[in-house]
């Protein structure tokens, strides 16, 4: 248990991709050969990434100065670029998601037919992005992974995903291009604006945001409101903030469903990381400027989602649309704890919600879109009104969809709840009306998750699903795990979110310094 | 007792929510009793219980009478008399509105029981059959309750409110008792408050027993009468309705506009569009590039090829022509140069030799 291990993260990041290479080498003739290999190398990074957590050395300092298991070694000397990686309370809990939610995934995949070779070895690829995304320290890594996520994905749409599979994996490839090309000239910007202890500029994410602790901001006061919303066009394009949120809807329709469960569970966090790692430590001082803004355009999402969640007669596209209703929590979180009223206090219980709602939301989402795939698989529909009096028929499926959709309405007791809370408590004492506002997305919350809920499992049975078997092996034990955590930490929610507290004030004193 | 706190009797209030806590989840035991005996839920089809199933008749009729307020034997007749006396002394209305309250309560009650327990059973294919143990102990336990948990607060020693001065506070009391000093009156038992409640409820229950007991009066006569009433009623005074013709229909209507909005607005309008206008540039942009930038190429080619066809005609390889425009030339040329130097006498064109000498 040594938080000083250099090896553990480029491991942990590696292994994955190491497991892909295997993965070319096993005959395509043998696909169960290929399930279980995928399966056991996805275990490895699981167990690494719950030793981190328990490895991890609670009250240390945080970003930007302190990172623990931290690596950097010079990788493109010339430019600055260095092989840096580290973790703090912001990352840790997002690696264990990563790892978990692609395990479930792999596992509920193992029906997968169609090219299983590629499929799995795309799966691989994708968690090495996605666990670079979360250990880099070095915006040069941070890109290249950012990137990497990006490819993996627009394959396991575009060739295992529904019928619209190529408007959709090509919308999402090119919505978040978009996004990413603004934040690598705001990257460039303040590459050209930091200089290296030895002189010349780097790439470090550290020194970046070490200058922007000392300075306001990671660049000069002429040009860093464009870079602040270059950035934040990266970022929100990714949570997805309103109204750069119809890619969502799409991707996750169109996904398959392991897909739309990493989509959701672990690349939209990526939008909400980059937030809290790079555009409130790196530009505090637009950020505390802009907080208003973010806050009603996430106070949009969250009405603006919940209502259109509502109206939605397709089940994945519900689901779908309460993603940008929930993330709206993550980023309003956000936004009040850069809020120049409240106190230290709720200011960090805002974004110590915004967090707990980002790995909430990972779970409970996560294991909608599985249920979602569980049933669209037996009935090879989503249109809600097909549905009706599935309780009867397949109890245990009933229960785990009215749980993880009580989950996610924010029923006390759970996870979603927590993360509510504490976003409410914190926007509370920055601005009661936001609020007060954030309140009605809530009741339609709760309105659309019940609706949603009576038209598939109460009502009179569909005869045509006289013989739907209920969930299997499989499907529970890809489910399960998912609404375990979301009552343990529901339950004991200090158990994830010691984590994030240390982070939050870290983050909090470079906003208010 | 939500009409107790209002009129500031807090202690009647608690006590009130506790005998109600006992003879209410009675009467739910007991028509649970009932459904699970004759396996429906409608009145209408019952009758004639009270033979079958003598235990839940005798446990829900004793709730019914606490409910109905009963004084002296029941346990809600305790906790109604208070509240009614508070509300005597702090404000008339409330005080009749709950008289009324009593009397309809009783009313209704009474036609439950008669038309549940009594007459005959309007529905042969039901043969209903007592519950078993489980059921019924509980309904007994709670029947008990509902007598005699009125007795820690009779107005003569109310032992009740002593023992919740430590939650309430002597401050709650305190309001209570201002009202009553300034009303000069004193809490307590009080004959007219005790005498009006105690017809109310007797007179629901004579007028529910004339109807439905003794059928003196016929409920088809007072159809005429009373038929808009029981209209309105029967559609719960249409608060359903209204909440679906108003809040439901809004939000859905909100919902669908949203959606709309984000659909066609946000997703094909501005997303769609921005995609539509790239492609839009990039056929303007083929076309310039064809045209324009790829035509100047094209252009300088042709402008070297059709020289090069035109001078063509020069390279015939033939000796003697060359040699004879190299004749030409050199004389051309000499000509040129011989008149530069004429005219200009003194050439400032460096390329050309210094020919002056030449002609000295």
């Amino acid at each position: 248990m040594d938080p000083t291990n250099h090896w553990i993260l480029p491991l942990i990041t590696f292994l994955p991709l190491l497991g892909a290479a295997l993965i070319m080498f096993v005959p395509k003739e043998k696909p169960s050969v290929i399930k279980a290999l995928s399966i056991l190398v996805s275990l490895v990074p699981l167990v690494i990434s719950i030793w981190l957590w328990f490895a991890y050395k609670h009250g240390g300092a945080q970003f930007p100065n302190g990172v623990q298991f931290g690596i950097d070694v010079p990788w493109i000397p010339s430019l600055g670029v260095s092989f840096a990686m580290g973790v703090d309370g912001l990352s840790v809990p997002l690696i264990f998601l990563t790892a978990l939610l692609t395990t479930l995934s792999l596992v509920y995949s193992t029906f997968i037919e169609v090219r299983p070779k590629e499929y799995f070895w795309m799966f691989l690829l994708l968690e090495t992005g996605m666990f670079g995304v979360f250990t880099a320290m070095d915006f040069v890594l941070f890109f290249v992974f950012w990137e990497v996520s990006l490819v993996p994905m627009y394959f396991l749409i575009g060739i295992w995903g529904g019928p619209r599979r190529e408007y959709a994996a090509i919308k999402f490839f090119l919505y978040t291009m978009v996004g990413s090309m603004a934040m690598l000239l705001s990257i460039l910007a303040m590459y050209f604006h930091t200089t290296a202890a030895g002189g010349g500029h780097t790439f470090s994410m550290l020194a970046m945001a070490q200058q922007a602790m000392t300075n306001g901001d990671a660049v000069p006061l002429n040009i860093a409101a464009l870079v602040f919303w270059g950035l934040f066009l990266g970022f929100a394009v990714k949570v997805p903030m309103f109204p750069f949120h119809t890619w969502l809807p799409d991707a996750h329709v169109e996904a398959p469903t392991a897909g739309s469960v990493i989509l959701a569970g672990v690349l939209l966090k990526m939008g909400s990381y980059g937030f809290m790692r790079v555009l409130m430590p790196m530009m505090p001082g637009q950020f505390a400027r802009f907080w208003w803004v973010i806050a009603i355009v996430s106070l949009i999402a969250i009405i603006y989602g919940a209502f259109v969640a509502m109206a939605q007669k397709d089940l994945k596209k519900l689901i779908a649309y309460s993603s940008v209703n929930h993330m709206g929590y993550v980023t309003l979180g956000c936004a009040v704890a850069a809020s120049t009223v409240g106190t230290l206090a709720t200011r960090s219980a805002a974004l110590n919600g915004a967090q707990m709602q980002n790995f909430s939301h990972g779970l409970i989402t996560g294991a909608l879109f599985l249920l979602v795939g569980v049933v669209y698989e037996r009935a090879h529909t989503r249109d809600l009104s097909a549905f009706g009096g599935l309780w009867a028929k397949v109890p245990v499926y009933a229960g785990m969809l009215a749980f993880c959709s009580f989950g996610s309405l924010g029923l006390p007791g759970m996870t979603g709840f927590i993360a509510e809370l504490s976003v409410l408590t914190g926007t509370y004492a920055a601005a009661p009306i936001l609020a007060g506002l954030a309140l009605i997305g809530i009741v339609v919350t709760a309105a659309y998750m019940l609706w949603m809920l009576q038209r598939v499992l109460l009502g009179p049975l569909n005869p045509k699903w006289e013989k739907m078997p209920d969930a299997d092996a499989r499907e529970v034990i890809s489910i399960a795990p998912l609404m375990a955590l979301t009552l343990f930490f529901g339950i004991i929610p200090s158990a994830v979110m010691s984590f994030f507290g240390n982070a939050s004030e870290a983050i909090i004193r470079v906003l208010h310094p | 007792m939500v009409m107790a706190l209002g009129v500031f009797g807090y202690v009647a209030a608690i006590f009130h929510l506790m005998t109600h806590a006992f003879f209410k989840a009675q009467l739910f035991l007991g028509s649970g009793s009932v459904i699970h005996g004759t396996g429906t839920q409608d009145m209408r089809e019952m009758g004639g219980l009270k033979k079958k199933m003598p235990w839940t008749y005798w446990t829900f009729l004793v709730a019914t009478l606490s409910l109905c307020g009963i004084p002296f034997i029941t346990a809600g007749g305790w906790s109604k008399e208070e509240i009614l006396t508070v509300a005597f002394h702090t404000n008339k209305i409330v005080f009749w509105a709950g008289v009324l309250g009593a009397f309809t309560t009783s009313f209704y009650m009474f036609r439950l029981v008669y038309k549940t327990f009594h007459g005959e059973p309007n529905d042969h294919e039901i043969h209903a059959h007592e519950s078993p143990k489980v059921m019924l102990v509980p309904l007994v336990i709670l029947a008990t309750l509902a007598i005699f948990a009125g007795y820690v607060g009779t107005p003569f020693k109310n032992m009740f409110e002593h023992s919740m001065m430590p939650v309430l506070g002597h401050h709650s009391e305190m309001i209570l008792e201002k009202v009553l000093e300034e009303a000069q009156v004193s809490g307590g038992f009080n004959t007219p408050v005790f005498l009006i409640g105690t017809c109310a409820a007797l007179l629901g229950i004579f007028l529910a027993t004339l109807i439905w007991k003794w059928h003196v009066v016929k409920i088809e006569k007072l159809e005429p009468a009373f038929g808009w009433l029981a209209k309105i009623v029967e559609n719960k005074y249409y608060i359903d309705e209204l909440y679906q013709a108003t809040i439901i229909r809004a939000l859905m209507l909100i919902a669908a506009l949203m959606f709309w909005f984000d659909k066609w607005v946000i997703d094909y309008v501005i997303v769609n569009g921005v995609g539509y206008l790239s492609l839009v540039v990039s056929v303007v942009w083929d076309w310039c590039d064809r045209n324009i930038v790829d035509g100047l190429v094209n252009l300088t080619g042709w402008i070297t090829g059709t020289l090069g066809r035109g001078l063509r005609y020069i390279q015939t390889g033939v000796a003697q022509q060359y040699v004879f425009l190299l004749v030409v030339s050199i004389a051309l040329m000499s000509v040129i140069a011989f008149c530069v130097a004429v005219i200009g006498n003194h050439s400032e064109v460096s390329w050309i030799p210094p020919i002056t000498g030449f002609f000295h």
